[in-house]
Order: C-alpha cells, then sequence, then structure tokens
C-alpha cells in the first residue's frame, strides 16, 4: 500500500500513446485499424461481446425473477421475447457492418464505396427493424389468444404492423392489463421499465409507450447500428487524403530542392582544363616572370573563392548581387588574360546595377562558355565583353564574344548553358531568359534577361 | 645534332617546355616554336626535325591534326593537360605523351624514349592509323558522356535545345533534323555521332535514319502489311518503323 502510495502523482496529461492502446481493449483496437476493414470489423465485433453477454446475463435474471410471477404460458412467450431482443441488437451491431465491410473489401472507387457502405449499414438496420417488428406481431397475436380474460380493449388499438413498443404480454406484477406491460417489450426497457399500474386510459398509454419504445429504438440504431462508424468512415477518408496530398506535396518541395541543390553543385564545378593548363602558366612563370605568376594566382584565387561551393557564402542562396558575380568573371577573366595575353576583355556595368540581385554562378557559366568554345580556338587576338545594363523592365547581362562561333560546338555534355537556361525557367519562369545570338562580324552573343528589380 | 620544334598556344607554357627541355636534353635544337596548329604543321614541313613536341589543344589545327598531316615525318610527343585517361590505355609505338604541367622525370624518360627511337632509326609503323586511333579514342571519351544539349542556328539565331525537348532525330546525310514539339533545326552532326551521346533507353532508334524519345511516341500501329508506324504527342507526322527495329514494339 505504501508502495503504491509513494508513486508519483499522475499528472493531468494525455496518457502514453501505447498505454491507451492497451487499455481501450478491442474497442481502443478498433482505433487502429481503418473503419470497416475485416481487421476493424473483428475488433468491433469483439468489442460488443462484453455487453452482449452482461445483456444476456440480465436478461436471463429478468426471466428467473419474473418466473413466480406468472404463469407458465405466459413466461415461455416472455423468455421468447428476451431472446429476440437480444437478437434484433446483435443483427443491428453486426450484420450491416459485416455488409460494410464486404464492401470495403472491394476496393470501389471513393464515391461508389461510400454509397456503398451506406447501403450496407441501411440494410443492416433494416435487418435488425424487420426482426424487431415481426417480433411484435408475433407476441401481439399471442397476446390477443393469452389475454382474453382481461378485458382485451388495449388491443384493438394496435393493429397496425408498425407496432413498436406496444406489444403487451410480459406485464409485471398485475399482469391485468396488456398495456401496463408494454414497457418491458423492449430490452433495454427492461432495465428501466418498471411495471405500471393499471389505468383507465389505456389507449393512450399505450401511445405514448409506443412512441418511447421508437425513441429508445432510434437511440439504439444510432448507438450501435453503424451511423457514427459512417461518420468516422468520412472524417478519416478525408484526413486520410490530406495526409497523402500534403506527402505528395512535400515529396514535390524535396524534389525540388534537391534539383536545385544538385543543379548549383553542378554549376560550381571547375573545368579541369582550365584548373591545370593555369598551373602549368603558373609554374613556368615562377621562374621567367614572377610578377604575372603571382598575379595569376591572385586571380586564380579569387575565381576559386567564387566558385568551389564550400568556399562561397552564397551557398544555397538563390539570389546574389551583380557586383559579385561580375568581380568572379573579372578573376577568371583575369587569369585568362595572363594565360593568354592575345585574349583581351572588358566588363562594362552602371554602377547603380551592382547591387541588383542575380542568381549565382550564370554569368560565370557564359564568360567559361566564351572562352572554351570562342576563343581558345580562335587564332589570334581575341575580345571579350561583359556587359550589364538596365532595359526598360528588365536587366540584361551579355557576354560577347569576337571568336569562333558556337557552329563547330553543335552539341555538348556541358552543363553550362543548358544549366543556366534550367534554373532561369524554375526561378523567374516566363520572366527570364537565356539568348544566343551569332554576331554578323563573327563570335556569339550569349544574353541572360531577368526582369529589373526597381527597389534595389 | 637532334633537332626539335615545340607548339604551345599559351606563351608560359611554351616557355616552360623550351627551359626544361634545356635541362633535360641540353644538346637538343629548339629550331621552331610555335604558338598555333597551323604554324607547327608549317615548321614540321619546312624544317623536318627528328621531334615535336605538340600541345594537343590549339587553335588552328589541334596536335593531332597536326601529328595525321605529317604523316610520320619525325616523333611526336604530345602535351594535354586533362585528356590523360583517354590516352593511357593507348599503345603508344611512336608517340608518346606529357601531362600538364610538366615532372621533370616524366620529361626525362619521355626524351629517353625519343632517344632510342631515333637511334634504332626503325621508322615509324603504321603512323597514320596510330593517330586516327588515337582521335578516336579521345572523341570516345568526350562522347561517353551524356548529351545534354543540342544547338542549331536559325538565321542568325542560335537555337539550343535540351535533350528532354528532342522529340526524334533524323538523318539527312551529313546533317541531322532535330524535332521539337514546337520547331525543328538541323545540326552539323551525323546521327551516329548524336546517337553516342544518347541515353539508349530513353532514345529508341526505330530506322536507320531517326531515332525517337520513347516518351514521345503515343502509339504505334501496324498496317495490312505488317509493316508499324508510330504516332506522336504533339506532332503530326507519323514515323515508320523498319523491319531491324520492329521487335521493340512486338507482343503489342
Amino acid at each position: 500500500m505504501n508502495d503504491r502510495n509513494k508513486l508519483p502523482p499522475i499528472p493531468d496529461e494525455p496518457l502514453p500513446l501505447v498505454l491507451i492502446r492497451r487499455l481501450g481493449g478491442w474497442g481502443g483496437q478498433t482505433l487502429n485499424y481503418p473503419t470497416f476493414s475485416p481487421t476493424w470489423f473483428r475488433y468491433k465485433v469483439l468489442s460488443f461481446l462484453l455487453p452482449m453477454a452482461l445483456l444476456a446475463v440480465v436478461f436471463i435474471g429478468v426471466g428467473i425473477i419474473s418466473a413466480d410471477t406468472m404463469n407458465a404460458t405466459r413466461w415461455h412467450l416472455w423468455l421468447g421475447e428476451l431472446a429476440l431482443n437480444w437478437i434484433e441488437i446483435s443483427t443491428l451491431i453486426v450484420v450491416g457492418r459485416w455488409l460494410a465491410t464486404y464492401v470495403y473489401r472491394r476496393h470501389w472507387p471513393r464515391r461508389k464505396e461510400a454509397f456503398g457502405i451506406g447501403l450496407a449499414l441501411v440494410v443492416g438496420i433494416a435487418c435488425a427493424t424487420v426482426i424487431s417488428e415481426n417480433d411484435h406481431l408475433t407476441k401481439y397475436d399471442n397476446t390477443e389468444a393469452s389475454t382474453t380474460e382481461s378485458g382485451a380493449a388495449s388491443n384493438t388499438a394496435d393493429k397496425a404492423p408498425a407496432v413498436t413498443a406496444a406489444s403487451a404480454p410480459a406485464t409485471g406484477a398485475g399482469a391485468s392489463s396488456s398495456a401496463a406491460s408494454t414497457g418491458e417489450s423492449r430490452g433495454v426497457q427492461v432495465h428501466m421499465g418498471t411495471p405500471e399500474e393499471h389505468k383507465p386510459d389505456a389507449n393512450r398509454k399505450e401511445g405514448n409507450s409506443r412512441s418511447i419504445g421508437r425513441v429508445i429504438w432510434l437511440v439504439l440504431v444510432i448507438g450501435v447500428g453503424g451511423p457514427l462508424d459512417y461518420i468516422r468512415y468520412f472524417r478519416q477518408k478525408r484526413a486520410l487524403l490530406d495526409a497523402a496530398l500534403m506527402r505528395e506535396l512535400e515529396r514535390a518541395k524535396e524534389g525540388r530542392t534537391e534539383a536545385e541543390l544538385r543543379l548549383s553543385v553542378l554549376a560550381a564545378q571547375i573545368e579541369p582544363h582550365f584548373l591545370f593548363n593555369t598551373l602549368t602558366g603558373v609554374r613556368s612563370a615562377i621562374r621567367s616572370d614572377p610578377e604575372r605568376g603571382i598575379a595569376i594566382i591572385d586571380h586564380l584565387v579569387e575565381y576559386l573563392r567564387a566558385t568551389i561551393p564550400q568556399m562561397r557564402n552564397d551557398t544555397g542562396r538563390t539570389h546574389v548581387d551583380l557586383g559579385s558575380q561580375l568581380d568572379a568573371a573579372r578573376a577568371y577573366l583575369g587569369v585568362m588574360h595572363l594565360r593568354l595575353p592575345r585574349m583581351s576583355y572588358d566588363i562594362v556595368c552602371d554602377p547603380a546595377l551592382l547591387g541588383h540581385p542575380v542568381p549565382p554562378l550564370m554569368l560565370i557559366s557564359l564568360v567559361e562558355n566564351a572562352v572554351k568554345h570562342g576563343i581558345e580556338l580562335k587564332p589570334g587576338p581575341a575580345r571579350i565583353e561583359v556587359q550589364a545594363r538596365r532595359n526598360a523592365d528588365q536587366l540584361e547581362i551579355a557576354v560577347i564574344d569576337d571568336g569562333i562561333g558556337f557552329t563547330n560546338a553543335a552539341a555538348g555534355s556541358g552543363i553550362g548553358l543548358a544549366n543556366v537556361r534550367e534554373r532561369l525557367a524554375q526561378l523567374y519562369g516566363d520572366a527570364a531568359a537565356l539568348s544566343l545570338k551569332a554576331r554578323p562580324e563573327g563570335g556569339v552573343s550569349a544574353a541572360i534577361t531577368l526582369p529589373y528589380e526597381g527597389a534595389v | 645534332m637532334t633537332t626539335a620544334i615545340i607548339a604551345d598556344d599559351e606563351d608560359l607554357a611554351l616557355g616552360e617546355l623550351r627551359a626544361m627541355l634545356a635541362e633535360a636534353w641540353p644538346e637538343l635544337d629548339i629550331i621552331a616554336a610555335c604558338d598555333n596548329g597551323t604554324d607547327a604543321l608549317e615548321a614540321i614541313m619546312r624544317h623536318q626535325p627528328d621531334v615535336a613536341f605538340l600541345d594537343i589543344r590549339m587553335p588552328g589545327l589541334t596536335g593531332l591534326d597536326v601529328a595525321q598531316a605529317a604523316g610520320g615525318k619525325c616523333q611526336v610527343v604530345f602535351t594535354t593537360a586533362y585528356d590523360a585517361h583517354a590516352i593511357k590505355a593507348f599503345d603508344l609505338g611512336a608517340l608518346d605523351y606529357l601531362l600538364k604541367p610538366l615532372t621533370t622525370a616524366r620529361l626525362d624518360q619521355a626524351v629517353e624514349r625519343v632517344r632510342v627511337r631515333l637511334s634504332t632509326r626503325g621508322g615509324t609503323p603504321d603512323w597514320a592509323r596510330m593517330v586516327s586511333e588515337l582521335d578516336k579514342r579521345l572523341a570516345q571519351a568526350r562522347q561517353n558522356e551524356r548529351l545534354r544539349w543540342i544547338s542549331a542556328s536559325v538565321g542568325d539565331t542560335i537555337h539550343l535545345y535540351s535533350i528532354e525537348e528532342v522529340v526524334y532525330f533524323e538523318s539527312d546525310l551529313k546533317y541531322t533534323r532535330v524535332v521539337t514539339e514546337k520547331d525543328e533545326a538541323l545540326v552539323r552532326l551525323t546521327l551516329k555521332e548524336i546517337q553516342n551521346g544518347l541515353d539508349a533507353d530513353q532514345f529508341w532508334q526505330v530506322h536507320r535514319a531517326t531515332i525517337v524519345r520513347a516518351s514521345a511516341i503515343s502509339c504505334a500501329r501496324r498496317d495490312e502489311a505488317g509493316g508499324i508506324t508510330l504516332e506522336l504527342r504533339n506532332r503530326e507526322e507519323k514515323i515508320k518503323v523498319s523491319r531491324a527495329y520492329a521487335w521493340r514494339f512486338k507482343g503489342m
């Protein structure tokens, strides 16, 4: 005892989920499965076992107690009715749900399934109701036969087959009138129904008890007949659908960010050719022209800082300012100019535009492309110009070269240009574009146009 | 005295080669240093050197072009910054290669080989075949990478198509017609060259002259004669499947 008292007080907060499931018994287990699934059905039926067994015990008890208060014939009838009541409720519980589960297993389309399950439940309820009605009719006939002595006036009111609760026979103590006993014809009423005293106004009384019986039957139908499960089924379907949609959305988002990441990493790939050739130049310059070697290294470092992902402070950002991209291009062109003095370059940009946001690594891709395909393979002097300017509501960044043109690279595995275009489409949709033009005087002009963002 | 010409489009690389050769092979006489392939070929023709050190990637003619045109007139050592993986597997025979940046040890080795070959004077067996083989290898190494885009000139504008846009390729002599959903263009590549860079699961050859993107096919119809034609999504024309490729559509 003491040990138990020493246990920490149980806080007023939700119990652990595992505990709830264990304590919930079969009824709790049903919550773990989709409503109307076969497993759900099994647990649902099991969860009704105990209440129904209790009900049976109560009925038998009532039967035994009432044994000495009525004659043998009536007692048998009375017992029969109790049994029927029990069967009605069992039918109500099982049949509709069993049919619904049958429908569920067909895996019909959503609407059809919902309709089918609804129909199944209605059929189940109808079955139970039909049994209960027949029950009353037989009872009614029997009553007529057996209660002739008690001035059967009251029975005449009840010829209609729809009599729900009005059956007469099982009256309590006095057994004087059929009306007095009506309360007990329903299983549930057994608990509450105290035999009423005989009253002169039997017709009215019987009408009353009939409607009471109907209300109780209705409560039963709603409570155990399945409508609540049907509602849960709908809510569950919607929740599952929502969850599936959310998952889809999440996956799409993940796919997108992954694609973005992949693209920017690819974009940052440094041409091995460029790196090794530059190092060759540096190695030579150390001996022949140390100043030039130092200059190459300075530009190279700046270029690497701007392009190697781990060294960039813009990693993961979709936009950086134009100035930083022009600097990276300048560093790259600086290296190239020192290696190939025949190549000259110029970068022109209105200082007001330097802070304008642009996607990282696009400009450098265009510049690298121009050098690789246009300049490097052109004998004699060559020139590259980078121009950034505002064109009404657009920002245009152009890389113009006078190299050998684009035609000898008619197809490529290079990720440069395709990557630029993909990223533009991803970030701006139709509002941005990459255009390539062969210049009449030779060479290529590659331009990115973006929406100009005036607030900068 | 042994004579040589050296060629590289970058003056620093050229200077480095000259300086290192001066140490590794002091008695070598460098009679010409060129900064492009055309000059290099001219120098070889004029001076008839014993050996040529050629950069592979040069403006004008590439080092390979030069070697091929020179047709075994001299020993050749290629220099390159990156294509090494393609050359490594190659039985070099009369040829050798050096990776840039050069290292003294490797240069010494190459010099030794050239000297031995020059002294035996065995000539250069089947020179042209070797150079063209090397050329092919380099091209292959490049084409093993998947094509990602195709560019084609239409007027003064260069259209850039990503490979996923292309509905089908159709051979047109030395050109290939590239057809997308919206337009089409000619590129200066043979169908074979393009095919090497395509994913064979994604692009199906259905005819000697046609390669179709599988996902662009909407249906295949069999006519009375047993021939198969393909219908495309978003394109009107129908594509003939030749018998040799009909197996793809068997079991339909």
